[in-house]
């Protein structure tokens, strides 16, 4: 009897079950190489990461501006920031999570906060595992939390969700299109922007809600930032 | 033929989880198609599991065992019951795990994502079929292919 196609099968299922980070290593080897090797084919490609690159520092530049006009006592070296390798989400099209490298082993803890580059709220950690965590983003439905809007510092609610919304702006508020909604929740740094008041829209309540546009999009995300320790300023 | 099998389902699944894979943000699920199509046109049994477990090797997300690579893998592994043991037109089998892996891997986060990300699992489910249409003649080729090598 051939034992061969026995043996093969029980090795895979071996290397599937088993805890183990080289084949996630090689296999990240490989998709960065092939990620090179299309970016290098494909003309324009590394064009458009720089500017990809450019954009999110501009918005994290404009994110520090806002941070500093709304609290001149904030100081980012309070603030301990640790960087962190985004995994790819197969197999799932969510926004809501990815997953990021380190964990246990990073000293991260559940709900502390993730950001790109400094200043941009990505979500905060929903699992801690040995070597990896969870992050729920500002894209999950059940993502809410107290934000401020623009420099005036208006009270609302940020909802997350496919198209992440701002709710509960009073009514006689003034509020414009592209103003900053920035976190005002005693679980974040103060002021952290969330993104920017896109639509307002008009209820005949006592409230009114707007459509939020977020720096970025959750498929350029490739590193970001663990804020392990911060002083409420 | 077989070796060459495993090959594409080994690029299919690096080309899966590469970040540029993405049309409009959303990638369609090119290695389900690819491990499903190669796995009911596939002969022998152990041949069959040898795909779907090199295909969620390389798709495993973390270091730890996921619920969505057991659901990959037991909705590959639903095309074989399908076209095997319910005798199914294997291009219906392969819709039908398709269809059947892309909702349990979407109910994973609850109906209230299926429905607040409606869009997303529609248009994802419109380029998997797409790419399906393509695919699933290709592995039909190959397999007609190395069965008149063998004879």
């Amino acid at each position: 009897m051939n034992k061969a196609p026995y043996l093969i099968v029980i090795t895979l299922l071996i290397v599937l079950v088993t805890n183990n980070n080289f084949v996630l290593d090689i296999r990240n080897l490989f998709a960065a190489g092939l990620s090179n090797v299309v970016s290098y084919v494909g003309s324009g490609s590394e064009l458009k990461e720089e500017i990809v690159k450019l954009k999110i520092e501009k918005e994290n530049l404009q994110a520090r501006i806002f941070e500093i006009t709304v609290n001149p006592n904030a100081s980012q070296s309070k603030r301990r920031l640790l960087e962190a390798k985004v995994y790819s989400s197969y197999p799932l099209n969510t926004k809501s999570e990815i997953t990021i490298a380190g964990g246990e082993d990073k000293g991260l803890k559940v709900d502390m906060p993730v950001v790109l580059e400094s200043n941009i709220l990505i979500g905060k950690i929903k699992q801690v595992f040995p070597d990896t965590s969870v992050v729920t983003t500002i894209f999950d439905p059940k993502f809410e939390i107290s934000a401020r809007i623009g420099v005036k510092e208006i009270d609302a609610l940020f909802k997350g969700g496919v198209e992440p919304k701002v709710e509960l702006i009073a009514r006689d508020a003034l509020v414009n299109s592209g103003e900053i909604v920035a976190v005002a929740s005693s679980d974040f740094p103060y002021a952290l922007k969330i993104g920017e008041v896109e639509i307002i829209e008009e209820s005949g309540g006592p409230f009114r809600s707007g459509l939020v546009k977020p720096s970025y999009t959750i498929g350029d995300l490739r590193e970001v930032m663990v804020i392990t320790d911060f002083e409420t300023e | 033929m077989f070796l060459l099998r495993v090959i594409i389902v080994i690029a299919a699944s690096l080309v899966q989880i590469s970040p540029w894979f993405e049309v409009g943000g959303i990638k369609p699920n090119l290695i389900l198609v690819v491990a499903v199509s190669l796995v009911v046109f596939e002969q022998e049994l152990w041949k069959k599991i040898t795909v779907v477990l090199v295909a969620a090797i390389i798709l495993k997300a973390g270091p730890t065992f996921e619920i969505t690579t057991i659901i990959f893998v037991l909705g590959v592994l639903t095309s074989i019951l399908l076209s095997d043991y319910f005798r199914f037109e294997r291009e219906a089998a392969i819709g039908g795990a398709v269809l059947i892996t892309m909702l349990a891997l979407n109910l994973t986060n609850g109906f209230s994502f299926i429905i607040a990300e409606r869009t997303v699992v529609l248009i994802e489910l419109v380029y998997t079929t797409a790419l399906g249409f393509v695919i699933v003649p290709l592995s039909k080729l190959l397999y007609e292919k190395g069965k008149s090598s063998k004879s």
